[in-house]
């Protein structure tokens, strides 16, 4: 069964001469427990697609379902609830709030779901991401690396129907990205969690149990 | 919706946001701080000096109550007094008046009164209690004195009451004195109830049935409703429910009026609380705005995470509550405090007398006010980046930054910046200029009419009605005169009965005043209902009187009239023809916006001799049948004079009294004297001495109205002008005050725009330094910046403050009284070099302080 359905996505951004076809007729399904990576160069379109897929913009045209929800249709406060309760994201810079610490950061989106927490649930995911010793600290305080099992800590917490991982390794060397991708592919299996991932590293991309490639706003 | 408990998010996200930008929050502290100081000081001063004003006016009448009905019976008394609309009431009885020898120059009144009354009208005891057997009387502490007696209570004193035209004398036992207000026009005796029911007994004939001048025995009632709204509609509603007879004569205590303040103070409050919301609004606001872009950073990657913008106002919200929380009760604290340190300052211009002179009186509604004015200012300011969070969409907003223009430059942050620096400085601008216009040349003009005024120390008081228009005597004059110095000196005779009018003249009159629309305009700025309009006119027309006085002017007094036109096309009237006898000068009849002439140059006007020696005691009969006598001079001589000028009287000439129609005749002194009686005395001497002996005529008037005749007042030149350039030194502080606390807020905002800009842009000057550019060149291309913010500001504001200056402040400056219009940029030629230093210093200060972070690190910080 499909958790996510995307049918003839367009975007399109300015007009006339200026015309920017970032998305052309994108079409792409993902069953549940899948890992998908979706590969292509700089400019391609990924990280519009991803875009598009998570809710954080409209497309021009067509239709995104996810669980069964057809999310093209949602505006503004239901959107941000869907996003907040169905989606979890991992960002390529981490995205995490500063100012607070890393636990409050994890349970941040139940929280603000107003969620009764499941500790061991999250005791696990963080045991399992190996950031139990950072728990009290700020995010700046903390490595590249470190940050980004934080953001995935985060992704797992509210057990969510996708995760988005926009270059989750973009900002970190190579050792660490093979660590940080292990962890993610890894606890994504253990929580049965399906992970759509973008990336333009082909050895990255050949991680998952598929990958897409994307060229000039295609499919290919 | 389901609620959900995310109160423990909201908080943590509001408040440790806070935290790591805690510079900005600090910034933003003092702007709230800066703003409800000025709010409160503004709200504390003006709402001190409305109630010192309302105070004086209350002194002034006599009464804080409401309103108030003279002349009733006992019976009205008990059908008023249980009305459930009435918040209070309370009643005296008037027994008759002082006569003793003693009080010639106090005036006095007897009555009974309840204990209430007694307070309401600033006359219950200070010490021992109100009268309660026959023979104890409550006076005032001048009563006492005059009487030759110490302060104290149970002295024995002689009183001798006129009461109903009889003299009671009888001794009395202070039971208790009060201390007069020096305002008060009348001294009290409160004797006790049995001496009021012994000697004067209540009357049971209404007061407009019975015979001419019973007052004696009646009730004065005194109320007050539950607030002072609309009294005079309350006051006919409460005749019409318990059935008083309509034509009871009632009262209402015009202290409770906003028509008593001086249109220009209401004028420059206006103004002054408009630019001080306005600059509030415009800190507060400005600085929000200068940090709208990491808020809106931070707000969209919230909203990534799937906060919801209603959860967004949530912290939005919390933060702002927390700035007030600390910035507006210190805010509010201090400008209290500035306010407690002006009062004393601006208090002293005004012509109140009160006991609490320059006291701060809080009303806790004005802070209140002020307080949520400064917390709307500061909700609405923070909702903006929220706002805009809420339009853009999440992904964007994190990669939100600005725009450029075509050179590269933030677009709209220069004009920010720009807008925020130039407002400060206009306003000071704008301030200053208004303030320093300041001149009391013009207004002091009509004052000061010549080195020296001696008249009655009561006659130019404002709302004295017993005043004496023949204090100064033949005599006295002649001492002035001789006077070492002396040059020259003319008295001013006034003689106040209704003027009389032939049947052509009055034919004339009735269609150019009477049934002119100035006359509505007239009636319209003093008050006049309908039915007041109506009796007026009827009694006019059928007396064919007019109400204006006739001067007698010696010929340095006719010297200071304005000429409007005259017989001969000169401004100046020539003495010796004036003098001649043969002619009158006349005066028009003056709206605010126009002005009719009542007469012709070269008419014929006959003036009736009120010569003591033609005067007829005649006895008219009243309605309920009573004889009452009176003084005629119906048959006195009547005298015809031409009409040589039409005039106007400047204030410190004439009777500073003004009626309705105020038709004034000025005959030669000589002139007025032979037609009413070498007896007659002069309202007031003016004369104008050699400028060496001004010391000398100074010192002897001063010893005369001190010691010798102490019902005399004198005014000088040098008085008034003394008195004036302490108006101007008022608002000299008030200026200062406001120039300080403007120029705080422009340069604050102007600091926090300029390290802001620096901040934001750490990431942007890393990638600089780390492409090559060394510190020293980056801080130089930080000045060049800031110069340029420098040059534009200074050309915005300039160009503002001269616009502004040329339009608004002309305008108000011409509109109030006491100010006069001069074109300045002063503030502006003051503020622009400290702003250019500041240009220079702040960016090195900030990129020195951002500098000490590593490149590598502030590359890494998105």
């Amino acid at each position: 069964m499909s958790i996510l359905v995307a049918e003839h996505i367009k975007k399109y951004y300015g007009e006339g001469e200026t015309l920017v076809r970032a998305l052309d007729d994108v079409s792409l399904s993902v069953e549940r427990g899948e890992f998908v990576s979706i590969i292509g160069t700089s400019g391609s379109g990924k990280s519009t697609l991803l875009h598009m897929l998570g809710g954080l913009d409209n497309p021009t045209e067509g239709k995104i379902i996810i669980d069964d929800k057809d999310i093209s249709k949602l505006k503004g406060d239901e959107l941000c609830i869907f996003r907040r309760r169905k989606i979890g994201f991992i960002f390529q810079s981490f995205n995490l709030v500063p100012s607070i610490s890393v636990y409050d950061n994890v349970i941040l989106p139940l929280q603000l779901d107003g969620r009764k927490i499941d500790k061991e649930y999250i005791d696990n995911v963080i045991e399992n991401l190996g950031i139990s010793k950072k728990l009290n600290f700020l995010p700046p305080k903390l490595s590249g690396g470190q940050q980004q099992r934080v953001a995935i800590a985060r992704a797992l917490a509210s057990k969510p129907a996708i995760i988005l991982a926009d270059e989750p390794t973009g900002n970190l060397d190579t050792k660490t990205s093979q660590d940080v991708l292990g962890l993610l592919k890894t606890t994504g299996h253990k929580f049965n969690q399906t992970i759509v991932m973008i990336t333009h590293n082909d050895e990255i991309a050949q991680m998952a149990d598929r990958t897409v490639r994307i060229e000039d706003g295609h499919i290919v | 919706m389901n609620k959900v408990n995310n109160r423990k998010a909201i908080n943590n996200l509001a408040y440790s946001g806070m935290k790591t930008k805690k510079n900005k929050y600090i910034v933003l502290v003092l702007a709230v701080i800066l703003t409800s100081l000025l709010f409160s000081t503004l709200f504390s001063v003006g709402g001190s000096m409305i109630n010192e004003m309302q105070e004086a006016t209350m002194r002034q009448v006599g009464a804080t109550n409401h309103a108030g009905f003279k002349y009733l019976t006992e019976e009205e008394y008990n059908q008023v007094k249980n009305d459930k609309k009435l918040k209070s009431v309370s009643y005296r009885i008037l027994v008759g008046f002082g006569e003793n020898e003693e009080f010639t120059k106090l005036y006095s009144e007897c009555y009974y009164s309840e204990d209430e009354n007694a307070k309401d009208s600033f006359s219950y005891p200070v010490k021992g209690k109100m009268p309660v057997n026959e023979n104890e009387v409550v006076v005032s502490d001048k009563l006492l004195e005059a009487l030759g007696e110490t302060l104290d209570t149970g002295k024995t004193i002689k009183l001798d009451l006129n009461i109903k035209g009889e003299t009671i004398s009888n001794e009395f036992t202070v039971s208790g004195y009060y201390e007069a207000d020096p305002i008060c026009p009348a001294q009290m005796i409160y004797v006790s109830k049995a001496f009021q029911e012994k000697y004067a007994p209540s009357p049971t004939v209404p007061f407009s049935k019975a015979v001419a001048g019973d007052e004696i025995g009646r009730y004065s009632v005194d109320f007050n409703f539950g607030n002072s709204i609309s009294i005079e509609k309350k006051v006919g509603d409460l005749i019409k429910r318990t059935g008083l007879r309509e034509d009871v004569d009632y009262g209402i205590n015009w202290a409770y009026g906003a028509s008593n303040l001086d249109p220009s103070v209401l004028i420059i409050c206006a103004v002054l609380v408009i630019i001080f919301m306005f600059a509030g609004y415009l800190i507060i606001y400005n600085i929000f705005d200068i940090n709208i872009i990491s808020d809106i950073k931070e707000f969209g990657l919230l909203k990534t995470i799937g906060t919801t913008s209603k959860q967004l106002e949530k912290i939005v919200i919390k933060r702002a509550n927390l700035i007030s929380v600390m910035g507006i009760p210190i805010g509010t604290g201090l400008g209290v405090l500035v306010a407690a340190f002006l009062l004393p300052v601006i208090s002293g211009q005004f012509d109140t007398i009160t006991v609490g002179k320059g006291e701060l009186h809080l009303n806790i509604w004005m802070l209140l006010g002020a307080a949520l004015f400064s917390y709307l200012t500061v909700i609405f300011s923070s909702g903006k980046p929220c706002r805009k969070a809420a339009k853009v969409s999440p992904i964007e907003t994190v990669k939100y930054t600005e725009e450029y223009d075509k050179n590269g430059k933030p677009k709209k942050k220069s004009a920010v910046v720009i807008l925020s620096i130039s407002l400060g400085i206009v306003i000071l601008n704008s301030v200053f200029g208004f303030v320093s216009g300041f001149s009391m040349d013009n207004y002091v003009q009509d004052l000061i009419i010549a080195d020296f005024s001696v008249q009655d120390a009561k006659l130019d008081a404002p709302g004295m009605r017993y005043t004496d228009t023949k204090a100064v005597s033949h005599e006295l004059m002649d001492e002035l005169n001789s006077l070492d110095g002396v040059n020259s000196i003319s008295a001013v005779y006034m003689n106040d009965s209704d003027q009389e009018f032939s049947e052509e003249t009055w034919a004339k009159i009735e269609k150019n005043v009477l049934q002119s629309e100035l006359l509505d305009e007239k009636f319209a700025s003093n008050g006049y209902s309908e039915d007041m309009r109506k009796d007026e006119l009827d009694y006019r027309l059928d007396t064919k009187t007019l109400d204006g006085k006739t001067y007698g002017m010696g010929e340095l007094a006719v010297d200071k009239l304005k000429v409007i036109e005259s017989k001969d096309g000169s401004d100046k009237i020539d003495w010796d023809t004036f003098n001649s006898g043969n002619y009158v000068l006349v005066t028009r009849f003056r709206t605010d916006n126009d002005k009719v002439n009542f007469f012709d140059l070269g008419e014929k006007i006959s003036i009736r001799s009120y010569d003591p020696k033609y005067a007829e005691t005649k006895t008219a009969v009243s309605e309920s049948g009573e004889e009452i006598e009176y003084q005629s001079f119906d048959n006195a001589p009547v005298k015809e004079y031409e009409v040589y000028a039409v005039v106007e009287i400047p204030i410190a000439l004439g009777y500073r009294h003004y009626s309705l129609f105020d038709c004034d005749y000025i005959l030669s002194d000589e002139e007025f004297l032979s037609l009413n009686g070498n007896d007659w005395n002069a309202m007031r001497v003016i004369m104008d001495v050699e400028d060496s002996k001004e010391g000398y005529v100074n010192d002897w008037l001063k010893n005369y109205t001190k010691t010798v005749n102490p019902s005399m007042d004198y005014d000088s030149k040098e008085s008034i002008t003394d008195e004036y350039a302490a108006l101007g030194r008022m608002f000299e502080v008030v200026g200062t005050v406001i120039s300080v606390v403007l120029g705080l807020i422009g340069l604050m905002n102007f600091a926090n725009t300029i390290i802001t800009s620096i901040l934001v842009r750490s990431r942007e000057l890393a990638m600089l330094e780390a492409v090559g550019m060394t510190p020293d060149q980056q801080r130089i291309r930080l000045m060049k910046e800031g110069g340029r913010y420098f040059v534009w500001s200074a050309v915005v504001s300039l160009l503002a403050s001269t616009v502004l200056n040329l339009t608004l402040i002309k305008a108000l400056a011409n509109e109030v009284p006491m100010f006069d219009w001069n074109f300045t940029l002063l503030p502006n030629l003051i503020c622009l070099p400290i702003l250019l230093i500041l240009v220079i210093i702040i960016p090195v200060i900030a990129y020195n302080r951002m500098n000490k972070v590593s490149v590598v690190d502030r590359l890494r910080i998105e």
